[in-house]
């Protein structure tokens, strides 16, 4: 080893010394900070009530209808369907408590019968919500969480058919929004 | 943006296909398109299914190949016998181990364009005879099952409906380019001058008419509106058909086909008029 290099290494020592001294510093002044801070008080409650916030009247504000068997799953807007000046759109009204739905038809096909109950997939965790009537059961893919605080509800509704072999051929995919009315 | 995406995709499909060991083209296809399906004998992989072409055709590269399919349907002239095969459905040799073979899909198989690009084709090459050296192959002269799904190209017709396959509670949309159309009677069209004739069909012979031709351009509900000031020359009428026919037809009617053609006012067909026609899906 040369005269050198060793003198090299000395340097390095020290400066390695300094650099742990000032890590021991900045830990120390960190802890001495974090127990200065306020210890939280009250409860931070629980996650948003998924059930609640669907609770209550939503009416149709648009409609796009896509193709999934289009190379590029062309959409068409045919909200002029749904919302018609001079009438109410149709609103549904969700129950939190008896788990019931009512349907209050206005213009456009209605694809959501004339009420029953309707329940999620997870009540945490929803990704579909359901709805039963009393012939059919719509199956409805959520658009986003909806919680108490938010005004906007989105669905989506698959349109299929299995023919005589089996086979599901979806025709159509229905995308619903809704506003939340106050009333 | 949106027109290199679709160039990149129809691109890329297109490269898969040549890939694959059986694929049609033009691809994305149109629904009157007559394509041509290609089978690469050299892509397919021997004892899957019970095959040994591939290596049949190592030693015999000169013995032809035929077509054998059942989906969307048998093909109107028949497969033929297994041992065999219809002369009708030999293949073209158009490179080593490469075949091919042009055809009409919705005539060829006897369908409409709904089932065919619902089930897409499924086939298998074969020596006209699949039994042909059984005893010195591990198989028989035959590819495995190939299924070869259909990629439906954007229309550009003089009739485009959305969606392209559809349930008679769809909202369905017809969209008219009065640019394409070759009757000068009914060309260059006003903004307020187009309707739309249109007919359910349970059958050829079984079918309601929403109103007569003379009546059509006086009907609000058959009024086709113009698309919009960046599409010169198209209009679209859009409505539910089991919906737009309520009280028309009877509880035993089964709407299968739309049938439709446009009309101005004053004007009808003195001849066959040129009726379109759409199925709507077959659900059980």
């Amino acid at each position: 080893m040369k005269k050198e290099d060793v003198v090299t290494n000395s340097k390095l020592k020290r400066y390695l010394l300094s650099m742990k001294n000032h890590i021991y510093s900045i830990l120390a002044i960190t802890v001495a900070l974090s127990s200065c801070k306020p210890e939280l008080e009250g409860e931070l409650g629980d996650p948003s009530d998924k059930v609640a916030g669907l609770n209550g009247n939503w009416e149709v504000s648009s409609f796009e209808q896509q193709d999934p068997n289009n190379p590029i799953r062309e959409e068409r807007d045919l909200t002029e369907f749904y919302v018609v000046p001079g009438e109410t759109p149709t609103r549904l009204n969700f129950n939190r408590d008896d788990k019931t739905y009512t349907v209050q038809a206005g213009p456009g096909k209605n694809y959501f019968g004339t009420g029953g109950t309707w329940a999620f997939d997870n009540d945490k965790f929803p990704t579909y919500l359901f709805l039963y009537n009393s012939t059919d059961t719509i199956e409805t893919l959520l658009g986003s969480v909806v919680t108490e605080r938010d005004n906007l509800l989105e669905i989506e509704l698959e349109n299929s058919c299995t023919d005589a072999e089996g086979v599901k051929t979806i025709s159509a995919i229905y995308r619903f929004t809704f506003n939340r009315v106050n009333e | 943006m949106k027109r290199t995406s679709l160039s990149i995709t129809f691109f890329l499909a297109a490269l898969l296909g040549l890939s694959q060991a059986a694929y049609v083209q033009p691809s994305p296809t149109g629904k009157n398109d007559t394509i041509t399906l290609y089978i690469n004998v050299a892509l397919t992989t021997d004892g899957s299914n019970n095959n040994a072409l591939n290596a049949i055709l190592n030693d015999h590269p000169d013995d032809s190949v035929y077509l054998w399919s059942w989906q969307p349907a048998e093909p109107t002239v028949g497969n033929g016998q297994w041992e065999n095969s219809n002369q009708a459905l030999k293949m073209n040799k158009i490179g080593d181990k490469l075949y091919s073979i042009r055809f009409k899909p919705t005539s060829f198989y006897g369908v409409d364009a709904t089932s065919f690009f619902t089930k897409g084709i499924s086939c298998l090459a074969k020596l006209k005879n699949g039994k042909e050296y059984e005893d010195s192959y591990p198989g028989e002269a035959k590819t495995e099952d190939l299924k070869i799904n259909i990629i439906p190209r954007l229309c550009d017709e003089l009739y485009c409906i959305f969606p392209e396959i559809a349930k008679t509670d769809d909202y369905l949309s017809i969209t008219y380019d009065n640019n394409q159309e070759t009757n000068a009677s009914m060309q260059n069209l006003g903004d307020d001058d187009c309707y739309l004739f249109i007919r359910a069909e349970q059958s050829v012979f079984v079918g309601v008419n929403y109103t007569t031709p003379e009546l059509t351009t006086s009907t609000p509900a058959l009024k086709m509106r113009p698309v919009g000031p960046d599409k010169p020359g198209f209009f679209r009428i859009t409505f539910i058909p089991e919906d737009i026919f309520e009280g028309l037809l009877s509880e035993t009617f089964d709407f299968k086909t739309l049938k439709f053609y446009a009309l101005k006012p004053g004007f009808v067909y003195t001849s066959a008029p040129p009726f379109q026609s759409f199925t709507f899906l077959d659900c059980d």
